[in-house]
């Protein structure tokens, strides 16, 4: 299996651990491990753009940022794309999968940011188990949109962005 | 002067505790407020109400509004009353407790974290009225900056015991997810929804009150 794949089943077990009265730790990691579940499939994709051989494929891999992600995510959530890439013609509409993917990918960061780092709030099992949920949901939908160029178009926005976001030369 | 100087005077009037996460917080107890009230008799100012202004309210039903209005209007009656260099009389303290405590519950600290949050929590709720699942128990808000600094807007559903192995149950959350999701970006398009659930039970425990 994958490191992705074997991330959510990890999020999966971690989540249903310790039936009557689950731990904080255990609720967390299993927030964070669907998150980075999340964040391995889609850089991994972005980085096969680019490369085939694993050792460059992991070269690749640690150039992405958790912030570019989140705001290339928020893009795509919207309906919208860099400046460079906008139409003259008209607006644009994300694909509904790849939408989902983009919304799901923006709210779990922010649910691992919180699970990671907001330790006066406590994390419920429900909110452990959804997020698990919303990553399965996102592998799912990606599944289905990722050999469309919009969704190249997404992975190629992770290293890219900034440069099409810019004011056209 | 604005909403969230309202808030922020009546909250601190108050006397709850500042930093507890709105979401972690017991709901308020009229009795529970009325002791906080009576420790101190600082909060007898019309400063404790300073910057209510009736147009910031437009979110609220008339009725509402109007009962606001005139708790805020009894409670200044009785604050002006009192000399700035004298302590207030007992009598004082006695008729301006009740005012303050139905402003105090009906800003709902337990539920709206901030002004922001009191504003759109509000919408939302009006807005979903008549499609709201029976499951969704109550709702929870707060705003403020996410971890890469855009503006956000938290939700939390509280929602009646659910079995995790039943998929209709997970279908329902996702409903009320989208439900929520689709009215924030309406109300507050410049701002992330994120939504978290509890489920009655583990909010009870998460507040440290009996669980039903």
């Amino acid at each position: 299996m994958s490191l992705h794949d074997d991330l959510l089943e990890h999020a999966s077990r971690l989540a249903t651990l310790d039936p009557r009265r689950p731990k904080q730790v255990t609720l967390r990691r299993a927030v964070s491990a669907a998150y980075y579940a999340l964040f391995h499939l889609l850089t991994s994709a972005a980085s096969r753009l680019y490369a085939r051989d694993s050792r460059l494929l992991a070269r690749i891999n640690r150039t992405y940022s958790h912030a570019d992600l989140k705001k290339v995510s928020t893009f795509f959530a919207n309906d919208k794309l860099p400046k460079a890439l906008q139409s003259t013609r008209g607006g644009y509409l994300t694909p509904p999968e790849l939408r989902s993917v983009a919304t799901l990918f923006a709210k779990l960061q922010q649910a691992r940011h919180e699970a990671d780092y907001e330790l006066t709030q406590r994390l419920s099992r429900q909110d452990a188990l959804r997020c698990v949920a919303w990553a399965r949901e996102a592998f799912a939908d990606w599944e289905s949109v990722k050999k469309t160029d919009d969704a190249r178009l997404y992975l190629a926005c992770f290293l890219l962005w900034k440069r099409w976001d810019d004011e056209p030369r | 002067m604005s909403l969230r100087d309202f808030w922020v005077n009546v909250r601190v009037a108050s006397g709850l505790p500042l930093y507890q996460p709105v979401v972690d917080l017991p709901k308020l107890d009229p009795g529970q407020i009325e002791q906080n009230l009576r420790a101190s008799d600082r909060w007898l100012t019309p400063k404790s109400v300073e910057g209510f202004n009736v147009v910031d309210f437009s979110f609220l039903s008339q009725p509402e509004i109007d009962a606001l209005t005139e708790q805020v209007r009894r409670f200044r009656k009785v604050a002006f009353q009192v000399p700035w260099d004298t302590a207030p009389t007992p009598e004082q303290v006695e008729q301006a407790i009740p005012s303050l405590v139905k402003i105090i519950e009906m800003l709902e600290f337990h539920r709206y974290g901030d002004a922001e949050a009191y504003r759109l929590g509000r919408q939302i709720e009006n807005a979903i009225q008549s499609r709201r699942p029976p499951m969704l128990v109550e709702l929870r808000f707060y705003t403020g900056p996410d971890s890469t600094g855009d503006p956000g807007l938290w939700i939390y559903s509280i929602l009646e015991e659910g079995t995790v192995e039943e998929p209709a149950y997970w279908q329902k959350v996702k409903a009320i997810d989208r439900l929520l999701d689709s009215e924030s970006r309406s109300v507050a398009p410049e701002r992330w929804p994120y939504t978290h659930i509890r489920t009655v039970s583990e909010q009870a425990e998460i507040e440290g009150t009996p669980v039903p």
